[in-house]
């Protein structure tokens, strides 16, 4: 039989039919609500991100211009006595939207995105402008396009796929269908490439009528490379589970067991493993308690308010060049907040480099789960590829701790000296900008568990392929 | 070897269980053999062995020379088949049932004109070839698993109970359609449990019972009743044999 | 004949290897969840504990200080582990930890656990409560897809209906062993709940007969659930003629009340019912609090001040008694902002809390789709892990921000006398501030919030035993 035959009566067999026509829908349906919800929070985070900028950006306009009138010695009467303080500059900072970020929401409804740096408030605090999301959402976990696609395409693709061989052995057909074709082996891949194919195709033409509806924010030129690497992604997930549902198809079970052997597998390999692993990582690597690096926050505060006379003394010492303005008209208040600050973030920061230890260490056990689940690698690749994973957030805080300690460094004499500092100054001020690191760097963590899948995958066509040559429509 | 189907100590075991014990069978050109006996008695074993659904513990079947485990392939060309049940893709007609299963084979693209004769061969209504299969009667999808054998144009046709369950006007136009086939140069097996269909069409009756061939006759100038006086004779010498 | 249906159906399970091994699998996984999540409880607990400690310790050690820098510095409520949040932690995760009593502030709580687990933990719950929801409902698929449909394939409904047997008797057969089997997973998974949140039981934890309850309340919302299921999987397997699609309908079913839906209702109820993000649930509110600010002339802010000066003195004042009062005028100023402040900021988090309640009403709603649904409202509540408890824990804990700040602004307003905000309390003052005393809310409460979700399930139970009921009776081809 012609391949383009076999095709035609798979379609009219498979596919061209009300059961068929609804599940493709109800899939579509959760693919295109998953870009618009993506889309939905993208927008959303997009909105809070310029109404921020826009928001520092104003604030420190009024800043500037009292600044101004200081140094020109105008209307000064009715400018704060802080006006000029190197305390009171605020930075915006916000980690960028990738050009794919609608497709995975990650873990950007969790973690922060945006928020003020300024050395009023400790490390500790610098993001704890709560956020109010939904936590039920939170819990149940956001829905977009990448999470339906690594929940529902293997589903799909078992529904259609699981029985190529079992439909006709269940039948009592597969004894006429060996005689008639002799070569099963052919007859099993043409139709199993045509059923595998048209779940694949159909996922990614849908996710490609999202990307290009959810176009907006960035241009499509953009987004068009990130989402050839992530069809690739989806694309290796796909085939993964084809290779998985040929191999347990050509064991010549019955369609019950099939799809129960593959209704196991789907629930252990989508949902328990992952799960069990983060939870297992989490028992074996916790996280430093937070509310231990509290304490110690408010001990060494109020540690340091207790001896704020000796801090400051120790300050000068390191500070020799510094002449305390004694004329400055700025509160004491100013230099104690910075002096309580600064040493309750160089107290506090061996508990941060241990959360970030910790974090690395449950990473590493997790990438271990990536060798036992494609749809932990893929989930990692999938919020990678859309710039929100936990990865890059927590990059994020770093540096805007980093630029925080480094604006300190730089100003700290002056605060303590009670020094405002000049216009001139703070226009050479750089802004905060996050560095990134590329998207291909970024999936470097995901490439051994993906080539470590991709080669069980190839055993599994192997292995199926070998078990086809035995077929029997008897089986005792 | 004029001997399209030959069995040569041909024997199968499941576990502990012997459902063949050296078998020694062979069916020409042109000839019609069946195989009667009782459940359990080796009959759709023997089809089984010689479609090459499963191997056989020692023996060898051949089928028109070749070792049937070692040429499977190259066996299943020249061998066609009809099971006890025919099924067939319910959503499809006869007809494109029909084409489906040619196409398969790969031996042909076929024209309509050319399925449609086929049918007709076989007696299917044209109308109710049109129809999907999921309304056919056992005697419609019988006859749908004859013109897909007739498609083939195997040397030799194997049947397993192809007439259990047809009413007596269907089952005659059946067995006429075999005598037809092997008077045209196929060599048929049939197995059966119809001792008259078997008596009328065949050149050869095989006896099976318990995975032996008991007895091997031939029915011409036999009448029925004597027929299945010496099957009935069998099974009792066999129960006393065994018992 | 019952009994006779009920003995061969057990017997035919227990020799169902399938069934066997699924379950010994299912055993092993809520083994090892309640493991998990029993050592991640103990490490929370420990941690709680000293940091209540470390606060404590830290808040009175501040020495000699001016009662409202103290206020700035305040003490933290940390709220403690839910009574069954081994069982289901529910939305406890996404929910702060701790919440800083400052003055002029009600702040929210502070770190969410979730922000510190692994981002793989977002795909799914992996908690009791988490795999009784997720793989219940596929045993039952498993022991019941085949019941009807099977017996049809066999022949086997045939003759038994043609021995007198009718289908309704032998639907409520096997109705009875599939749920009771189930029902004993669940009691055995709450039992263990229990046993063990009694041995992490602190003292914000309520009775032991609460718990107890609780535990109730939770085997039945879970055991509707089952019957709910039984109901829906032999429906199907009775209106299906082949087994194998009776299989795939309802693990269709499965897939979208029990894995998509509840998503889609959370992010659906987001949709609609919006959560407000930071800026602008701060903006709005620092917008309110400008505007409730009476002018420090106008009579609104004289009666505030009379009565937070007639509470620091403990008796009514007599007229134009307060301008001759000894008192820290800066004191009484700071306690009435607090007190008007205090008002706005109610209300705001009263509209947030609302607002969650909206949302959680609309996923009620989307569950005529999924008694899934319902039933995580339910065990959340039930295990303490909801946004009710929370709400109670944030309520509770501005009430004590309240006092806290009245008690050091009192202190300054009848010590400080001067007017100014010089005033230094004594080292020992600290000490006299009253713990945070929070005893989590008791199940009757939880009911009443809860009792809608449980009418739902009721109902869904309800239709599911009458439409089985009704296609016992009526059906008449086999």
């Amino acid at each position: 039989m012609k391949l383009i035959e076999t095709f035609r009566y798979e379609w009219r067999i498979q596919f061209r039919n009300l059961a068929a026509a609804t599940v493709f829908l109800v899939f579509a349906g959760l693919l295109f609500y998953g870009g618009f919800a993506g889309k939905a929070e993208l927008d959303e985070r997009i909105s809070i991100i310029e109404a921020h900028d826009v928001a520092v950006a104003e604030s420190m306009e009024t800043w500037l211009s009292d600044l101004r009138k200081l140094e020109q010695g105008d209307n000064t009467e009715t400018l704060s006595p802080t006006t000029g303080s190197a305390m009171d500059v605020v930075f915006a900072s916000s980690l960028p939207q990738e050009p794919l970020s609608d497709f995975a929401v990650g873990q950007s409804d969790l973690l922060p995105f945006v928020g003020e740096i300024s050395i009023w408030e400790p490390d500790i605090r610098l993001f704890s402008k709560y956020e109010f999301a939904d936590p039920v959402g939170l819990a149940l976990g956001s829905f977009d396009i990448s999470k339906a696609v690594i929940l529902f395409l293997p589903l799909l693709l078992i529904v259609f796929c699981f029985d190529v061989i079992s439909a006709d052995r269940d039948s009592n057909r597969l004894g006429l269908t060996i005689l008639q074709i002799t070569n099963l082996r052919r007859l099993f891949w043409q139709r199993y490439l045509f059923r595998a194919s048209v779940v694949l195709v159909f996922t990614l033409v849908s996710a490609f009528f999202v990307l290009v509806l959810n176009s907006g924010n960035h241009a499509f030129g953009d987004r068009l490379p990130v989402f050839g690497i992530w069809a690739f992604s989806v694309l290796f997930y796909g085939m993964f589970w084809s290779m998985l549902i040929a191999l347990i198809a050509s064991f010549n079970r019955s369609g019950e067991f099939n799809i129960l052997t593959l209704l196991g597998l789907w629930v252990g390999l989508t949902l328990i493993i992952p799960a069990a692993g983060s939870s297992i990582a989490e028992t074996l690597y916790p996280t430093p308690s937070r509310l231990a690096y509290l304490a110690e926050a408010r001990e060494v505060e109020n540690e340091t308010r207790l001896r704020e006379a000796d801090v400051a003394n120790e300050f000068m010492l390191d500070h020799p060049e510094l002449l305390v303005n004694s004329d400055s008209e700025f509160p004491a208040r100013v230099s104690s907040a910075f002096l309580v600050t600064s040493t309750v973030d160089e107290a506090t920061r061996p508990i941060v480099a241990a959360f970030e230890g910790s974090l690395l260490e449950r990473e590493r056990v997790l990438s271990i789960f990536g060798y036992l689940s494609p749809a932990v690698g893929v989930h990692s690749a999938l919020n990678e590829i859309a710039g929100n994973s936990s990865r890059r957030h927590q990059s994020y805080l770093r540096q805007a701790r980093r630029f925080k300690a480094d604006y300190a460094l730089l100003v700290g004499p002056d605060v303590v000296a009670k020094q405002a500092i000049s216009s001139e100054f703070f226009e050479s001020l750089s802004q905060f900008q996050f560095m990134e690191d590329p998207l291909l760097g970024r999936l470097d963590q995901n490439i051994r568990p993906i080539i470590f899948l991709l080669s069980l995958s190839i055993g599994m066509l192997l292995l199926a392929n070998q078990r086809l040559k035995a077929i029997s429509p008897i089986t005792y | 070897m004029s001997e399209l189907l030959l069995a040569q100590a041909l024997t199968k075991k499941f576990q502990s269980k012997t459902a063949l014990h050296e078998l020694n069978l062979s069916v020409r050109r042109s000839e019609v053999v069946c195989l009667l006996g009782a459940n359990g008695a080796g009959k759709t074993t023997t089809i089984n062995l010689f479609l090459g659904f499963l191997k056989p513990t020692t023996g060898a079947a051949y089928v028109d020379g070749l070792e049937v485990s070692s040429n499977l392939d190259e066996v299943r060309k020249k061998i066609s088949y009809v099971p006890e049940q025919v099924s067939l893709y319910p959503s499809l007609t006869g007809l494109e049932n029909l084409d489906y299963f040619v196409k398969l084979s790969g031996k042909r693209q076929p024209h309509e004109s050319y399925l449609r004769e086929l049918l007709g061969r076989v007696g299917l209504d044209q109308i109710v070839a049109n129809n999907r299969v999921k309304s056919y009667s056992k005697g419609m999808r019988q006859k749908i698993g004859l013109a897909i054998s007739l498609a083939k144009d195997a040397k030799a046709l194997l049947l397993d109970e192809p007439l259990s369950g047809l009413d007596p006007s269907a089952a005659n136009e059946f067995s006429n359609l075999l005598r037809g086939l092997a008077d045209n140069g196929t060599a048929v097996l049939m197995a059966t449990h119809d001792l008259f269909r078997a008596k009328e069409i065949s050149d050869r009756i095989g006896i099976m019972k318990s995975g032996c061939l008991v007895q091997e006759l031939s029915p011409d100038g036999m009448d029925q009743a004597s027929l299945e006086e010496i099957y009935l004779e069998q099974m009792r010498n066999s129960d006393e044999t065994s018992g | 004949m019952n009994i006779s249906i009920i003995k061969k159906e057990f017997m035919e399970l227990m020799r169902d290897g399938r069934a066997i091994s699924l379950s010994a699998i299912v055993g092993l996984l809520l083994v090892l969840a309640l493991s998990t999540g029993l050592s991640n409880e103990r490490t929370k607990e420990q941690r709680i504990f000293q940091a209540k400690m470390a606060d404590a310790e830290a808040f009175n050690a501040q020495g000699e200080k001016n009662p409202h820098s103290a206020a700035h510095f305040s003490r933290m409520a940390h709220k403690p582990i839910a009574p069954l949040s081994s069982f289901d932690p529910g939305v406890s995760s996404f929910l702060g930890q701790v919440i800083w009593l400052e003055a002029h502030y009600r702040n929210p709580a502070m770190f969410r656990a979730a922000e510190d687990a692994p981002e793989l933990s977002r795909l799914e719950n992996f908690s009791l409560a988490g795999v009784l929801t997720l793989v219940i409902p596929l045993l039952i698929i498993l022991l019941g897809y085949g019941s009807i449909s099977g017996e049809k394939e066999r022949g086997t409904l045939r003759q038994l209906i043609g021995s007198g047997t009718s289908l309704q008797t032998l639907l409520l057969g096997k109705f009875i062993v599939i749920s009771a089997t189930l029902f004993f997973v669940l009691l055995i998974t709450v039992s263990f709940s229990i046993v063990t949140s009694i041995v992490l039981l602190d003292e914000a934890a309520p009775s032991m007969s609460d718990l107890l309850m609780r535990g109730a309340s939770l085997l039945s919302s879970y055991g509707l659930y089952v019957l709910i299921l039984t109901a829906i999987t032999l429906l199907v397997s009775t209106l299906v003629s082949e087994s194998k699609t009776a299989l795939l309908i309802l693990l269709a079913v499965w897939a979208i009340t029990v894995v998509a839906l509840p998503r889609l209702s959370a992010s659906i109820a987001e949709q609609v019912y919006p959560s407000p993000h930071s800026h602008e649930f701060w903006e709005a509110t620092d917008a309110s609090l400008e505007a409730n600010r009476p002018d420090g002339a106008s009579a609104d802010y004289a009666a505030v001040e009379q009565r937070v000066i007639e509470r620091a003195i403990g008796r009514s004042l007599e007229e134009g008694e307060a301008e001759n009062l000894s008192i820290n005028a800066r004191g009484v100023r700071f306690e009435v902002s607090e007190v008007i402040d205090s008002e706005t900021y109610n209300i705001a988090f009263a509209e947030l809390f609302e607002n969650y309640a909206k949302q959680r009403n609309l996923r009620r709603l989307l569950s005529i789709f999924s008694p899934t649904i319902a039933l995580q409202h339910l065990s959340q509540a039930f295990s303490g892990t909801d946004i009710n408890a929370h709400e109670h824990f944030s309520n509770e804990a501005e009430r004590q921000r309240n006092d806290i700040v009245r008690m050091l602004n009192e202190e300054m307003m009848l010590n400080g006398s001067g007017g100014t905000s010089r005033y230094l309390a004594p080292a020992e003052f600290w000490e006299t501030v009253p713990e945070f005393q929070y005893r989590q809310p008791s199940i009757g409460s939880t009911w009443r919030q809860s009792f809608p979700d449980f009418f739902i399930l009721l109902f869904w139970g309800w239709i599911g035993l009458v439409a089985l009921f009704l296609l016992g009776r009526t059906r008449a081809e086999f």
